[in-house]
């Protein structure tokens, strides 16, 4: 295979790979909506187009056409560069997700829908995830408003107490994988869910539960999801570091959450619910293909999310710290251990 | 004068609720049981959220379907017609001097036998209510001797300048062919006295309101 025929490729996975998350993110504002308002019992958007479903379209040819704000008192450079900085590192997370094994279009195979199986896959992720704080801080920094602040400086607290949790519990999938490869990792959860690491035997299912809760719960806290959204706290900070933002500068972070929101799940999906691998290895289910059962996998995912905001209440900011370092940190810790001994016993049992 | 006496509150009956608001001393001291406890807690309360998502919702779907509204809703005015046609109202007044907040402004003038508006001597040849000082109490109503004014059913009054919220008698008057110039269930008591409860056959509160001392 030639290098050109290689970027061609290259070029395809990334366009259907971005059009069809960007299509999932503009319509999941919609599902999450109609969602939270079923919760509520009320019935969400309900007035452009059937049952709402052209609200993503109205929301943003309202974004683009509304006056794009900059406060007089803002960091001009900052203020700009802080939207741009959001949505880049969420979209670069999505180019080391494996979607599925095998992608054809017209016939002709592209090789996995995966942009990059890069081989520190997972220490990609946390290293743009890590990168995505400085956008809330920026922009909390350079708006010039006392509410943006609090928020930036909350947003980075929080997400630095949580990204430290985040890394632990992944750290016992990599043990038992031995590879930063996200590929591998999905590809060593072949078989039926038994063999996933939620509930693996191999490591005797304790260690893989505790880790997809702390996986979940750091998720939550890392994407600023209630009940961890300190950062924009509505009852408190108006809107917290986006307070200033208008227009498409706006829709930037916006975008940016519900991506981060996307790649969490595609993350928990890959290291715990065995990525784009059928429940059961059996005919009915191995016949869809594997694109599909991740994105099965993922929306699952998200309605949990989406479920988890319409019943928690927002965290108190000590209550938080405190859960993080004193709950979170630890058990992640004693997680570790845990999954070594597990993994050590089940080496020498020869399980 | 009362003296305050303040009581202790009733020690709640029942099950303890899990206490949500914790201090950061009580988090350190807190047991396993206590945040199994908590764990629990955010365990029912998603069942309790799963449960709402299937349940038909209470609002409605404003603009296609309305909410009913009750027999004796006070919304925006109508000023009734006889059923040859004429205005019922005299032009007396009395609903301008009741109202409670000048929202009314009439200005009578006499009928002429080329040109009878009402059944009385005089008709109201201007009449203006200002909906955004009317409080819809209803006082004009009561006040009517003719059963002129009603406040009927529509509440959808909004609109984007100020101006166009002093109605004018052309908005206010019921048209010709209306038939049930009435409020919902209620009934004439000059038309129809025999449908009129005699007023042993009311409910007590209205008796002790008619054997009022003025």
């Amino acid at each position: 295979m030639t290098e050109l025929s290689l970027a061609i490729y290259a070029a395809v996975r990334i366009g259907v790979i971005f059009s069809a998350v960007m299509t999932v993110v503009a319509f999941l504002p919609w599902i999450e909506r109609k969602l939270i308002g079923r919760f509520q019992q009320r019935f969400g958007p309900y007035r452009v187009g059937p049952h709402g479903i052209l609200q993503p379209i109205a929301d943003s040819i309202k974004l683009v056409f509304k006056e794009d704000i900059i406060p007089n008192n803002a960091d001009r450079v900052l203020f700009v560069l802080a939207p741009t900085l959001a949505l880049i590192t969420a979209v670069m997370n999505l180019a080391v997700i494996p979607f599925g094994p095998t992608f054809e279009l017209f016939g002709i195979s592209f090789g996995a829908v995966q942009v990059a199986d890069v081989n520190v896959g997972i220490l990609y992720i946390f290293g743009f995830a890590s990168l995505g704080v400085y956008s809330l801080f920026l922009a909390g920094w350079s708006s010039g408003n006392k509410y943006s602040l609090l928020g930036g400086l909350r947003s980075s607290a929080q997400m630095f107490s949580y990204e430290l949790s985040l890394g632990l519990s992944v750290v016992t999938v990599l043990m038992a994988v031995g590879d930063f490869k996200l590929s591998e990792i999905v590809l060593s959860q072949e078989g039926g869910f038994w063999n996933w690491w939620i509930v693996s035997p191999k490591w005797f299912v304790i260690p893989g539960l505790l880790g997809f809760f702390l996986l979940l719960v750091s998720a939550f806290a890392e994407t600023n999801r209630l009940p961890f959204d300190l950062p924009e706290a509505e009852t408190e900070l108006v809107a917290g570091y986006h307070t200033e933002y208008s227009s498409m500068k706006f829709a930037m972070f916006f975008m940016a959450e519900y991506i981060n929101m996307i790649v969490a799940s595609s993350i928990v999906t890959t290291l715990f619910l065995g990525g784009w691998h059928a429940p059961l290895p059996y005919e009915p289910f191995v016949l869809a293909p594997g694109w599909m059962w991740f994105a099965a996998k993922v929306f699952v995912l998200l309605f949990l999310f989406i479920w988890v905001r319409a019943t928690l209440p927002r965290f108190r900011y000590d209550q938080l710290m405190n859960f993080g370092w004193k709950f979170m940190l630890p058990l992640a810790l004693f997680n570790i251990f845990l999954a070594a001994c597990c993994l050590l016993l089940a080496d020498r049992f020869a399980l | 004068m009362h003296e305050a006496v303040f009581k202790p509150l009733p020690k709640q009956a029942g099950r303890q609720g899990v206490k949500v608001h914790l201090t950061a001393r009580q988090i350190k001291t807190m047991g396993w049981t206590k945040s199994l406890q908590i764990s629990w807690a955010i365990v029912k309360g998603m069942f309790m959220t799963w449960r709402h998502l299937f349940r038909r919702p209470t609002t409605f779907n404003y603009p296609n379907r309305k909410r009913a509204q009750a027999p004796r809703f006070r919304g925006i005015h109508r000023l009734q017609r006889h059923d040859d046609g004429l205005e019922r109202c005299v032009g007396c007044g009395l609903c301008a001097v009741v109202c409670p907040s000048d929202a009314i402004y009439l200005e009578a003038r006499e009928n002429t036998p080329e040109r009878r508006v009402s059944h009385g001597e005089r008709y109201a040849s201007l009449y203006q209510i200002d909906m955004l000082r009317c409080i819809f109490c209803g006082f004009c109503e009561e006040a009517c001797p003719e059963d002129a004014i009603i406040l009927g059913a529509d509440w959808e009054a909004a609109s984007v300048d100020r101006r166009d919220f002093v109605y004018a008698k052309s908005r206010l008057l019921a048209p010709l062919e209306q038939k049930d110039r009435f409020r919902r269930g209620m009934t004439w008591p000059d038309e129809s006295p025999e449908t009129t409860p005699a007023s042993t056959d009311l409910p007590e509160y209205y008796q002790k309101l008619q054997n009022k001392p003025a």
